[in-house]
């Protein structure tokens, strides 16, 4: 009885360390995801910053 | 970059081990987010103090970039001291000690963030910027942490033009040129960071000790120390009068970084002759009015400056 409470135990650990290995894997990659977007972002207005409103003004 | 890092006492909740992964927390430590506060707002207060105008979307890109390369600094020294950051109770909980990150994780992290750091501060402002934030980098993570702290007792009197240089690089990123007034600015910063080490270091003298680092309190003793201390603190008093006499810094300024001044020279006095107790105490009082006082300088200054050419220019 003893044994098994004590392999379910560490059963239970395993699967709490390995949701938490994911968690913050997920967690990572959500965070460089968001840094290239502000990447991203940040060049775009840099661009529209240094070259200014004439950068639109272009004939069709 | 040069400033002292708290902040790795409050990561020390908690122990993961490193085959759970770096979480997203564990690499935003590595920028050293408290050392990154001060390494901003002093390139705030240069940027704004500079007269000239910048367009506000370069402001924030050229913070951030300045940010960021703050942040890169802090990553190369945890990767190159984690050996002595595991020694240290200050620094034991830190992401790459408890193997949270790995050492060559941390390394390409400050790499990569050095490179785009130098790179957006250059096409955002002037390349003469970005050219003293990669020196600025380079001085903090080369000369400073893998040459000098751990060979000289006087690593931190010149380690600190690192953490002096975010000030003249908010300056240089707004006009484009060097001139006396952020060289001042770098001086205050440069002259503050002996007295406010130092304190520190007499406090936790034993914590360096441990990691063998040649820190003065070790080296020479306390008592030569404190008198270091106290003549740093009295340079440093007369070198935040400097923007009054070259006409950046007014009346309210003056009686500001006046009063801290004496505050510094007071609390430096105050180290000597006082038993071991009392005088652990005390440096710890220094290093905390330190914090402040480079905080509220500046802020003056700034202050000053911004209500001034409100009042002119309406």
């Amino acid at each position: 009885m003893t044994e098994q409470v004590s392999a379910m135990t560490k059963e239970q650990t395993v699967d709490a360390k390995e949701e938490t290995r994911l968690k913050r894997q997920r967690m990572r990659s959500i965070a460089i995801a968001l840094s290239l977007v502000a990447f991203v972002m940040t060049f775009f207005i840099l661009t529209v910053v240094r070259m200014g409103p004439d950068l639109f003004v272009r004939p069709l | 970059m040069a400033y002292l890092d708290t902040s790795a006492n409050t990561q020390s909740q908690g122990f993961v081990p490193e085959d759970m992964g770096a979480s997203v927390g564990d690499f935003i430590a590595l920028l050293k987010p408290r050392v990154m506060s001060l390494v901003v707002f002093t390139a705030i207060v240069g940027m704004l103090l500079a007269p000239v105008g910048v367009h506000p979307a370069i402001f924030i890109i050229a913070i951030i970039s300045i940010a960021l390369g703050g942040g890169a600094s802090g990553a190369l020294n945890m990767w190159y001291d984690a050996d002595i950051d595991a020694l240290m109770s200050r620094t034991k909980h830190r992401p790459v000690p408890t193997g949270r990150i790995d050492k060559n994780q941390a390394l390409g992290f400050g790499v990569f963030l050095s490179v785009v750091s130098v790179t957006l501060l250059g096409l955002a402002t002037n390349w003469l910027a970005a050219s003293l934030l990669a020196f600025t980098i380079f001085f903090y993570a080369v000369i400073y942490t893998i040459w000098l702290k751990r060979r000289t007792a006087q690593n931190i009197v010149i380690g600190g033009a690192a953490g002096a240089f975010p000030a003249m690089i908010g300056w240089v990123a707004a006009t484009g040129t060097i001139s006396i007034e952020p060289v001042i600015l770098f001086l205050i910063v440069f002259l503050w960071t002996p007295p406010h080490f130092w304190a520190l270091a007499l406090y936790k003298k034993g914590d360096y000790a441990a990691a063998n680092i040649p820190m003065l309190p070790n080296v020479a003793g306390e008592r030569a120390t404190i008198i270091q201390i106290l003549v740093y603190s009295v340079l440093l008093a007369l070198a935040s009068l400097a923007p009054v006499a070259f006409g950046f810094g007014g009346m309210i300024y003056a009686l500001v970084a006046g009063a801290l001044g004496l505050g510094m020279i007071f609390l430096s006095v105050r180290l000597i002759g006082t038993s071991k107790k009392i005088m652990r105490l005390r440096s710890r009082q220094l290093f905390s009015f330190s914090l402040l006082y480079l905080f509220v300088i500046f802020l003056a200054l700034l202050l000053e400056t911004l209500a001034l050419r409100s009042a002119i220019f309406g």
